[in-house]
């Protein structure tokens, strides 16, 4: 079934996360772009092997903690305006009694941002994705961290797996996507 | 310093010298004090003051005021002693981290909140010792950051500056919120005191000089940066200095102001001068041991 | 190296393959039965009012509030684990953090439920939000109650998202793991997709470490917070500056002596004893003493000041020492400080037994010492006339019974269910040596 579909990528296994950051160098040397990899968790040097450049997650938290400590402070201005409470001879707008939720809103403003930023970046959930239909693909294993060429438009599969197989890998898979029934 | 045994990693290494070096300034420190004992009664409103309630009268006179005084420094200078010897650092630090923060927070109160005594406030000497942390942090760190090669982590330290000031903001926050909520008399009025004429842009000033560091060092750009740190140190030193003054100061005339002024100049000098000597004293007690290896 | 990947790799087939189950059915079963007496004190509760307890003027808050403080301490200590450590580097939390943030998750429910049930009319709990409505009003914003409204909403929220994206590369790697079809659909539905992709490890770290870093203060917000409640009332014993960094400590010291309990006993009954080794023990004990003595700081610096300052604060502090409460402060110091001098020896730090005992006396410390300064505070105001002893009754306890039982139900859950140490957190350090 796997062979009818439209080309997803190659995938190059090695058994180490060494040999893998090694493998990613070499390839992303020979001018391939369109490299990624998989790997049963975070394995050091990669991102910058791999030249990964994105700040959109730190930008999205900074940006939801200004809107959530803004928001809260002037939601308890606003309130406070709109139905005056005068409480134990405060002023009616109390700065250091707002802080609190201030703060806290802050927080939840960013982390709210920051996690929402990390999926839709990574655009998951999803309930299905080609490199699941691979051969031995598991994350439960240590020996196995895939280099990947994604395939795009201009993708020659020949010059790729021959680049792939002169590092030396365990195997090498090709990820179809499935036909669309 | 203490803690810096406790706590496995990276900071320690990189500050050890200048630590070490900075605890042979003990003597000064104590050498400071004394114009303060010898004129108790000028400076403190509680000498001779027979109206306070009974445990006020035993702890506020002069006699267990210098004996814990003493104890203080004694302490200190004991542990710095031991810690530089680097033997049997465990049990030191074990014993300082309980000793210290204890004898610290008492002479917190001798010394400072006791210029007003009908004050009290139980987080003073948590107050007090994380002011002096931070000095003391700021110092060593540009000491660190003016002499000898640049330290290979130093984010790791910029880091550290960030917690201190995001400590120091809580620790001035809570307590003032504390008194302001409940609005209690004799407290709401140390408050209102330091919040007068005058004393208000003071604390506007060193709210500011440590608050643009602070958010300065969230950018992880700033705290790995020598020439970043260097400058939002001696911003946060200055910082302290003045809250110290703002803490210790109101309501007590212009003259308390120049000699407060004076003293932090003069001392400060003295431990610019001090400082380098005692690092260059360390470095040479080490050498040999290490030439050795 | 390679029996840390090992083990790594047990604890990913520990559901499907669960090795206790007989343990696992009995600890579930008295689980189970305390959660019945929760649901029955519940149901008594909704039907009768919260006359059924104790509580009366003066003492209006009694146990609800303290066990509502009590279980939000110990909550704490899972994020302060987890995400402290990991920003210190310290790469022995990831045998301890997944199932440390799982205690937070639950002892923060349990926590979140008492001030609920405390209301009266507990369906018009949502009063607290601030949302449009016909009545034109809003909530009453300088007040500590709503602040804590928000600081324990955000703290649960925060929380079991922190937990939630920590635990997806490992679902996903129990989901290949498993054999069974159900098993691959219920870890895969879990797991959402994830397929450890470098691009997406780079932004999980960017976000879980972010998240770390902001979860500190959070914290350490929420329990001041907390603090407040008390010390922004002009109460005697209760206005005291110190407060909130020594909330703040006694909920770290709470937390982290139930951590070290349920650590000896998933160890125990996991045999977890690879990746759970005494190197863990010891550590836990050193932060158990640690915080600990911080606690025992607070109590210095809260009974110096109210000697120092005098009047009404030296009454509340001479009543607390001998009045009728005393039992629960000198009970406090007995429970909280006297078993914990024994940590200052590595000896005593390994015995796995000890730690335990260490801890089960500091959590019953730290609940006698919420209980002192709630009560002692409140039965003797500044006016003669609003005094009057508190005595909780047959609900009181049943209903705190009944939410250890739902502690215990949820926890035990989630150790059958869901992967109880971080897997691939392990296995990245193992492989980095």
């Amino acid at each position: 079934m796997a062979d009818t579909g439209r080309l997803f990528a190659v995938l190059a296994a090695f058994d180490t996360p060494e040999r893998l950051v090694e493998a990613v160098r070499a390839v992303r040397a020979q001018g391939f772009a369109q490299v990624d990899a998989f790997t049963p968790f975070p394995v050091k040097g990669l991102e910058e092997a791999l030249a990964f450049r994105d700040n959109r997650v730190p930008a999205a938290m900074l940006i939801g903690g200004i809107v959530g400590a803004a928001g809260g402070f002037l939601m308890q201005v606003g309130t406070n305006l709109d139905y005056p409470l005068r409480i134990g001879g405060r002023p009616l707008i109390a700065v250091p009694a707002f802080m609190m939720i201030t703060f806290e809103l802050m927080v939840l403003g960013a982390v709210l941002a920051a996690l929402a930023m990390m999926f839709m970046a990574n655009r998951l959930p999803r309930l299905h994705h080609p490199v699941f239909d691979a051969d031995g693909f598991d994350l439960s294993a240590d020996d196995r961290f895939y280099l990947a060429i994604l395939a795009d438009d201009h993708f020659d599969r020949n010059e790729a797996g021959r680049a792939l197989a002169a590092l030396g890998p365990d195997a090498i898979i090709d990820v179809r996507e499935r036909p669309r029934s | 310093m203490m803690m810096m045994r406790l706590i496995p990693g990276a900071w320690g290494d990189e500050m050890r010298l200048s630590v070490e070096a900075a605890t042979l300034l003990t003597p000064l420190a104590a050498a400071a004090m004394v114009p303060v004992l010898i004129g108790m009664a000028a400076v403190y409103p509680w000498v001779g003051d027979r109206s306070p309630s009974a445990f006020k009268l035993l702890w506020l006179s002069p006699v267990p005021f210098i004996t814990r005084t003493l104890l203080r420094f004694g302490a200190q200078w004991w542990l710095g002693h031991r810690m530089r010897a680097r033997r049997g650092q465990t049990v030191t630090a074990g014993a300082g981290v309980v000793l210290m923060p204890v004898l610290t927070s008492l002479v917190a109160v001798d010394w400072l909140m006791s210029l007003e005594p009908d004050f009290a406030s139980s987080a003073f000497g948590l107050e007090f010792m994380q002011r002096e942390v931070i000095i003391a942090f700021c110092v060593l760190l540009l000491l660190r950051l003016g002499m000898g090669r640049e330290p290979r982590r130093l984010g790791v330290l910029g880091g550290l500056l960030l917690t201190l000031l995001l400590l120091s903001a809580y620790f001035l926050f809570l307590p003032f919120f504390v008194i302001w909520s409940s609005n209690l008399a004799p407290n709401v009025e140390w408050y209102a005191r330091r919040w007068g004429t005058g004393w208000e842009a003071v604390a506007w000033t060193f709210g500011l000089l440590a608050g643009v560091p602070l958010l300065a060092l969230l950018l992880a750009r700033a705290r790995k940066s020598a020439s970043w740190l260097k400058p939002l140190s001696a911003a946060v030193i200055l910082s302290s200095l003045l809250q110290l003054g703002w803490t210790v100061l109101p309501g007590r005339g212009g003259l308390a102001v120049l000699a407060f002024c004076a003293s932090v100049v003069g001392l400060g000098l003295l431990g610019v001068a001090l400082l380098p000597m005692a690092l260059r004293h360390r470095v040479r007690a080490r050498l040999p041991a290490e030439a050795r290896r | 190296m390679n029996a840390r990947l090992n083990a790594a790799d047990r604890v990913l087939r520990l559901p499907p393959r669960f090795p206790a189950p007989r343990a696992w059915w009995i600890c579930f079963g008295f689980a189970l039965s305390l959660l019945g007496l929760f649901l029955a004190s519940v149901a008594w509760l909704f039907g009768h009012g919260p006359g059924i307890w104790g509580n009366n003027i003066p003492v209006g808050w009694g146990f609800p509030i303290a066990n509502y403080i009590w279980w939000l301490g110990i909550g704490h200590a899972g994020t302060l684990i987890s995400a402290m450590l990991l920003l210190m580097g310290q790469g022995w939390r990831n045998s301890l953090n997944r199932f440390a943030e799982a205690m937070t998750l639950f002892a923060v429910t349990c926590a979140g439920l008492y001030p609920i049930l405390h209301l009266g009319r507990p369906w018009l709990f949502y009063w607290m939000a601030p949302y449009f409505n016909t009545m034109n009003v809003w909530p009453q914003f300088k007040s500590p109650l709503t602040w804590d409204f928000f600081a324990v909403l955000t703290y649960l929220i925060v929380s079991t998202l922190f937990w939630y994206i920590g635990i997806i590369p490992d679902l996903a790697a129990a989901r290949d793991r498993a054999r069974k079809m159900r098993w691959k659909i219920f870890f895969g539905l879990g797991a959402l997709g994830w397929r450890g992709q470098a691009t997406h490890w780079a932004r999980w770290q960017q976000a879980y470490r972010l998240t770390a870093a902001i979860a500190v203060p959070l914290v350490v917000s929420v329990h001041s917070e907390i603090s407040l409640l008390f010390a922004a009332g002009p109460v005697p014993g209760w206005v005291s500056t110190v407060f909130p960094p020594y909330f703040v400590l006694g909920a770290a010291f709470s937390g982290f002596a139930v951590v070290s309990m349920l650590t000896v006993w998933l160890r125990w009954m996991l045999g977890l004893h690879t990746l759970v080794t005494l190197r863990h023990l010891n550590m836990l004990g050193c932060l158990l003493l640690a915080t600990g003595m911080m606690t025992a700081y607070g109590y210095a610096a809260e009974m110096f000041t109210a000697a120092y300052a005098g009047g009404k604060e030296a009454e509340t502090l001479f009543d607390r020492f001998v009045g009728p409460y005393a039992w629960s402060y000198w009970g406090a110091i007995l429970f909280n400080f006297v078993p914990l001098q024994l940590l200052w020896w590595r000896r005593w730090r390994v015995r796995p037994i000890l730690l335990f005992l260490i801890g089960l006396s500091a959590t019953i410390g730290m609940w006698m010492e919420r209980y002192m300064l709630l009560v002692s505070s409140l039965y003797r105001d500044w006016l003669e006339s609003s005094t009057g002893t508190f005595h909780p009754t047959f609900w009181d306890w049943s209903l705190f019974a009944g939410t250890i039982g739902l502690f215990l139900t949820l926890f035990l859950l989630f150790v059958r269910f869901l992967p109880v140490i971080s897997a691939f957190e392990v296995r990245e350090e193992a492989v980095d040596g």
